[in-house]
């Protein structure tokens, strides 16, 4: 829908705020990653061809990657239950999946060091039980990172999940049956297919979220789990390193531009079915 | 006679304490065009669901080839079915839906390809294949329904209002075509319906719906011509009724306010009873009325002129108000006029005395 020309105005506090909050900056770091210390590549060179940043990005892909995943399996049978469930228990499960954006992501990663640690309120207890001799190393690690970012990002998996599954007509499931395919199948074959315009946007929106992630690695990862925004932090930090930082700055946003344009057109394909 | 293809042995389903259907008896032989009519929560779906597997009956039994189909899950009962909303997969085009059927029963691609153009030829929309359901208009997205549950040469066709959503030219067209294509194909089908001129036309028998119950099953005929109840007499076709008391049987001829009519069922004397009557069957006396041995006096209330027939509304004495429907030529002979005394007659073996429930 387009707004009358003469309503553009309308228009004029977002431009404005997009202007000075975010071109003007990006267009302020994107300058300072190509003219410091000599103008030229060579910051991006930089970040493409040394190990140990490369392993970050990798890091960053892996652990959105994988988080991702995981808020996917969780996050659909909680948004068919959402959708098949009567009024009540689904105000149940709305509210329990939105809990975790009610508390500050920081006591929220605090909470899961109290209950993860070595000397935890988890490892404490599988040992009163004598489960375990040893505590478990639950936290500082890879599963602590994802523990944490699934449980903050499972409600943008979760909602537009619930929003395409409520509208699937319970009628395709019956008539692929119907006509022949086990249960299993027909999910495959029928219902998934039909559930996948929700499973992209959720799984865009985790997974960019994701690459950009600071506080629950830096609280709850070791030092294998650096992801690219704390390697932005730290270069300014420590090494008051502007431009490699501008330069590692501009990789994600190019990069989650692209991944964005490439969601994009893959919905829109696909959804030539939907 | 052959055996029966399907029986339903005294099925119902109750929901809490609700009796969606209950006491259902039918035998549908082979090739048969069944027809399920009724008002709406009837419990025509709720049947028809029974027999495709969707829901399980809490009471009675069912039998398909003689074998009973109750421990046999909906995906093996080998029974196509045409919803109401066609339920086409959408991100599936038309040939992969007719397919559809066919890849579930693992029948080798080559085959497949040569099923599918045969169905699509079928229902004359070959060419269509490519399309995605929502490509094609709505009688267009009906027949690609049929096709895809005919493709794999089920043992039962269920059709859920299937020309429900279509306008009335459409559907018209679509009961001929279902009608060809039955006859074609000689499948066994049941259909729903809650439009009592699509089941006339299209059915070798109808099931008449009310309350979760049948009240009737015969063929469109003897549905028109020998309704049991009231109920039936009501819901398909224009009855008028007169209502009253039975009086004087004898056999199976008896008398409701001194009219004559032909008795459906056992009445006892004194019960209360409607004596019905079809409009084409009522004359305007001063007309042909040769053979008439009933008649009814009282005051035209209404003329309605349409073309090739004329509508008399006749109020009687007590108010009851009783529609004549007489041929162009016969109304001429018997000008009626507003407000004046009209006496109407009919014979006493085209009127029924029904229970008055
Ligand atoms: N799942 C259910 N739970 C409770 N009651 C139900 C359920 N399904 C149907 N019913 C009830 O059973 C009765 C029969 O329903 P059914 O759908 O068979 O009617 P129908 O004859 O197909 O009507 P229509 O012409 O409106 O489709 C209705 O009173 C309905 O409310
Ligand atoms: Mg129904």
């Amino acid at each position: 829908m387009f707004l009358k020309n003469r309503n553009i105005w309308l228009l004029a506090p977002a431009v404005l705020l997009i202007g000075i909050c975010f071109l003007f900056p990006v267009s302020w770091l994107l300058q300072r990653s190509v003219s410091e210390p000599v103008w030229g590549l060579q910051n991006y060179i930089t970040i493409f061809s040394k190990t140990i940043y490369l392993g970050v990005l990798w890091n960053t892909v892996a652990i959105a990657g994988v988080t991702t995943l995981l808020c996917a399996l969780i996050g659909f049978p909680v948004a068919y239950s959402m959708a098949h469930s009567s009024p009540w228990i689904r105000k149940v499960l709305i509210f329990s999946v939105l809990i975790p954006f009610w508390t500050s992501i920081l006591v929220r990663s605090f909470a899961w060091l109290v209950i993860l640690q070595r000397g935890g309120i988890l490892n404490d207890f599988l040992a009163g039980i004598g489960l375990i001799a040893e505590p478990l190393d639950l936290v500082y690690n890879r599963f602590g990172v994802l523990l944490g970012m699934v449980q903050v990002l499972l409600p943008f998996m979760v909602f537009p999940l619930f929003s395409v599954i409520t509208r699937i007509d319970g009628s395709y499931f019956s008539a692929a049956t119907n006509l022949g395919a086990t249960p299993i199948r027909a999910f495959f074959r029928v219902y998934l297919p039909l559930c996948l315009p929700g499973l992209a946007t959720g799984a865009m929106l985790v997974f960019i979220i994701s690459l950009g992630y600071f506080i629950t690695p830096a609280l709850l990862g070791g030092r294998g789990d650096i992801m690219i925004a704390q390697l932005i932090f730290e270069r300014i930090d420590e090494f008051g390193d502007w431009p490699l930082a501008s330069a590692l700055a501009i990789v994600l946003l190019v990069g989650t531009g692209l991944l964005f344009v490439l969601v994009n057109a893959l919905i829109k394909i696909r959804g030539r079915g939907i | 006679m052959t055996d029966p293809i399907l029986q339903l042995s005294d099925i119902g389903k109750a929901y809490g304490p609700v009796n969606a259907a209950r006491d259902i008896n039918l035998d549908v032989e082979p090739g048969e065009f069944v027809t399920f009519l009724g008002p709406s929560g009837s419990g025509k779906t709720t049947t028809l669901m029974m027999v495709a597997g969707f829901t399980a009956p809490t009471q009675g039994n069912i039998q398909l080839e003689g074998k009973p189909l109750d421990p046999i899950p909906v995906w093996k009962r080998d029974i196509g079915m045409v919803f109401q909303h066609y339920a086409l997969f959408p991100h599936m085009s038309v040939a992969q839906n007719v397919a559809f059927p066919l890849e579930m029963r693992g029948v080798a691609k080559e085959d497949r390809r040569k099923k599918v153009e045969e169905a699509m030829e079928m229902v004359g929309l070959a060419g269509f294949g490519t399309r995605l359901p929502k490509e094609l208009s709505g009688g267009q997205q009906q027949r690609v329904a049929l096709a895809r549950a005919m493709v794999f040469k089920p043992r039962l066709l269920l059709m859920d209002e299937p020309l429900g959503a279509l306008d009335k030219k459409l559907r018209e067209h679509m009961q001929l075509e279902i009608m060809h294509l039955h006859k074609n194909l000689g499948a066994t089908v049941l259909y729903v319906t809650h439009d009592q001129e699509e089941a006339l036309v299209m059915s070798d028998r109808i099931a008449v719906f009310n309350a979760g119950r049948i009240e009737q099953i015969g063929t469109p005929r003897d549905l028109y011509e020998a309704p049991q109840t009231k109920f039936v007499a009501d819901f398909i076709g224009e009855t008028n009724f007169v209502s009253g008391t039975v009086e004087a049987v004898n056999g199976s001829v008896a008398k409701v306010r001194g009219l004559d009519g032909q008795l459906s069922t056992q009445l006892a004397e004194g019960s209360r009873a409607v004596l019905a009557i079809r409009p084409e069957r009522l004359h305007v006396l001063g007309g042909d009325a040769s053979g008439d041995d009933n008649s009814l006096t009282g005051t035209v209330k209404e003329l309605i002129y349409l073309g090739q027939s004329r509508k008399a509304i006749i109020a009687l004495e007590d108010g009851t108000e009783v529609t004549a429907l007489e041929q162009a030529a016969q109304a001429e002979a018997t000008a009626l006029e507003m407000g004046a005394q009209a006496t109407l007659g009919f014979r006493s073996s085209d009127a029924r005395i029904l229970a008055d429930v």
